[in-house]
């Protein structure tokens, strides 16, 4: 079960559609917080690793109308001797935190399969515990294995997605791809929320050649529900390419 | 305050102006399926249109209707944690015949489900209470292990509680809540602002929210409530039947945020939504002989008090027990008897207005007046005249005796 308040938060209601700024490692955060406050409170949410960020610049996040705030879950959790007891205690202060979701990254195709099966098992561990605290579980679909080819590319990525929605993600996360029908048939075999994995990511391995608002431009028609911005962020004015990318998702040209 | 708490209380208590509007919309818990409460969703809907900060429902309602909570400047959700048979009076199926209360829902449940705060109640006054005390003790224990924001509702209830020490009781009521961890505070008003200070002086700066009660005669009624916790200090107001009841909730919540959150006044409100012509009614049954109306009147015309210069009188029974208040009623018997057109009507308001260079002073319209509201004082003829569409007989009657048609 996922709370429809919390998914609200993350997700317009109006346009079911949201921009969320991967600040995770930290960098991003700061460049578009101390550059422009007022944009920071547009978007629909921010992800980040822990919650000093969120506390330390709280102003931006008091008030119905706030950003919602995500909470990253990294494959190290898996290394503690209890991982299934720590996933359950991080949820609960992410609840106490008032985390709107929870966020992972499910990699496959990696030569050692055993990196494939782990990270499906932190999926796995993650969406039990999500489910039963009621907190939205965002899963990135990243195929970026040794494995993964160009010609694999789309397929492994409609695996991977797939994967998620079969384990529990509330919402999934994809990579762009070049083919637009391509892209439709992996949302097409989701049929949940579908975001896009910001192109410049480091979890996207097939690099596209056009702009970002031009990526978003052709894709978002196809029923895509957002954006997860991150590296593009860190080329040129960021404030610029928020106020682009919030303009062509939400549809608002203000 | 923990992180979480701050966050989510400032859901329900907008950070940029410390104010707030909640709407109460778990009566059903209580009292069953009252009126307004009978198809929620709808009313829900028509209550979120006006704006509300928060509203306040049973955790039952919450999981049903969280879709009404979701998305960015939607209502924040309060739910109810406890409940009692206490309101159950003799008006409702099956009357409290002792005090009962319980846990019916976890913090816990309510953090999952996505709300912003519990409420409680905690009541001084009846046998029980030691009991109820350890309740909201749990229940503030949860809050804390969950950073969630506990409003705790204190309340006098039991047979201990008088209209003497009724005041005394809230503000003990509402230290007790304070030491229990109260994160907010739901507080019945004391119906004066001055006793209602000392209340808000012993929450020590745990934001007052003041509940709503019974349903109020006019929204008149429930603004001008509002305005006067707010000067007195509160934070703003948990309204329920008075909005859920109503027919246009959404209407009622729009003129709550306003005097709440944009700070107009209730006269701003009035004027703009009593339009002229105007029309006093009377409720003989109301009237306490307070006489303040005629006060109201003289000073607002003279600025003198005294009630023999009053455009109303106040006529006493024989025996001394009823009062009943006589308005000019619009007949126009004085304009018809003047026999030098020295009265006219006032297109714009309805009043008679007077033409002092053709009256003259016989006295003729006094006479013709049914109700004799009409003066004529050393040559100088009183008459009525609306207070130019927002009477201050009407504005000033706290029993709600005078009204103006239309429910203003």
């Amino acid at each position: 079960m996922t709370s429809t308040i919390r998914v609200g938060r993350i997700l317009n209601p109006t346009d079911l559609r949201c921009v969320l700024v991967d600040c995770s490692d930290g960098s991003v955060f700061q460049k578009i917080i101390t550059t422009d406050t007022n944009i920071v409170k547009r978007l629909d949410g921010l992800i980040v690793a822990d919650v000093k960020s969120i506390i330390k610049n709280k102003h931006v996040f008091l008030g119905r109308r706030s950003p919602s705030y995500i909470l990253r879950v990294g494959f190290e959790i898996l290394q503690s001797s209890n991982p299934k007891a720590n996933i359950e205690e991080l949820v609960v202060e992410a609840l106490r935190m008032d985390f709107s979701a929870v966020i992972s990254t499910l990699t496959i195709g990696h030569e050692d399969e055993r990196i494939d099966s782990d990270s499906m098992k932190l999926i796995a561990m993650l969406s039990d515990v999500c489910y039963d605290y009621e907190l939205p579980f965002i899963v990135e679909a990243a195929p970026f294995g040794e494995r993964v080819s160009s010609e694999n590319y789309s397929e492994s990525v409609g695996l991977a997605a797939r994967m998620a929605v079969e384990v529990g993600a509330s919402i999934v996360a994809i990579p762009p791809l070049k083919k637009v029908e391509d892209l439709k048939n992996v949302m097409e075999s989701v049929k949940t929320y579908t975001l896009l994995i910001d192109p410049s990511s480091k979890l996207v391995i097939e690099k596209m050649q056009q702009s970002l608002p031009d990526i978003l431009l052709s894709i978002l028609g196809i029923g895509l529900n957002g954006i997860v911005l991150s590296s593009s962020l860190n080329i040129g004015n960021p404030v610029d390419l928020l106020t682009d990318v919030l303009s062509i998702v939400h549809g608002r040209f203000d | 305050m923990s992180f979480g708490k701050l966050v989510r209380l400032s859901r329900i208590i907008d950070p940029s102006d410390g104010r707030s509007l909640v709407v109460a919309a778990d009566h059903g818990l209580m009292l069953g399926p009252i009126k307004g409460v009978v198809d929620l969703e709808a009313t829900l809907r028509k209550v979120i249109a006006g704006g509300p900060d928060a509203i306040l429902v049973s955790l039952g309602q919450a999981r049903k209707l969280s879709h009404l909570f979701a998305g960015r400047g939607a209502p924040a959700m309060l739910v109810r944690v406890d409940w009692t048979n206490a309101f159950r009076d003799k008006t409702y199926t099956l009357p409290a015949r002792s005090i009962q209360f319980n846990k019916v829902a976890t913090v816990k449940e309510a953090v999952k489900v996505g709300a912003s705060g519990v409420v409680t109640y905690l009541f001084l006054g009846f046998d029980g209470e030691s009991d109820h005390i350890a309740m909201v003790e749990e229940f503030s224990s949860e809050c804390k292990t969950w950073s969630m924001p506990l409003i705790i509702e204190p309340l006098p209830m039991g047979p201990r509680v008088t209209k003497a020490n009724y005041v005394d009781m809230v503000r003990r009521a509402v230290e007790k809540a304070v030491e229990l961890g109260a994160d907010a505070l739901k507080v019945p008003y004391t119906g004066d602002p001055y006793s209602f200070k000392d209340v808000v002086k012993a929450a020590s700066d745990v934001p007052v929210l003041v509940l709503g009660g019974y349903k109020a005669l006019s929204i008149r009624d429930s603004l001008e409530v509002i305005s006067e916790v707010l000067d007195a200090g509160a934070v703003g107001v948990v309204f329920g039947r008075n909005v859920v009841q109503d027919p246009n909730p959404d209407e009622v919540v729009r003129l709550m945020r306003r005097i709440i959150h944009e700070k107009e006044t209730v006269t701003d409100i009035l004027r703009e939504k009593i339009k002229p012509p105007v029309k006093i009614l009377v409720d003989v049954e109301r009237c306490s002989g307070c006489r303040i109306c005629e006060l109201a009147c003289s000073f607002s015309h003279e600025k003198v008090f005294n009630p023999s210069l009053a455009r109303l009188r106040v006529k006493v029974s024989e025996d001394g027990k009823t009062f009943t208040p006589y308005v000019c009623n619009l007949c126009y018997s004085c304009v018809n008897a003047c026999p030098n057109e020295a009265l006219r009507v006032n297109s714009r308001t309805g009043a008679v207005e007077v033409s002092p260079e053709l009256c003259q002073g016989c006295g003729i319209c006094v006479d013709s007046c049914p109700v004799k509201v009409l003066k004529l004082i050393n040559g100088r003829l009183l008459l009525c005249d609306l207070c130019n569409g927002l009477p201050e007989c009407v504005k000033w009657c706290s029993r709600n005796a005078l009204r103006v048609e239309g429910g203003w």
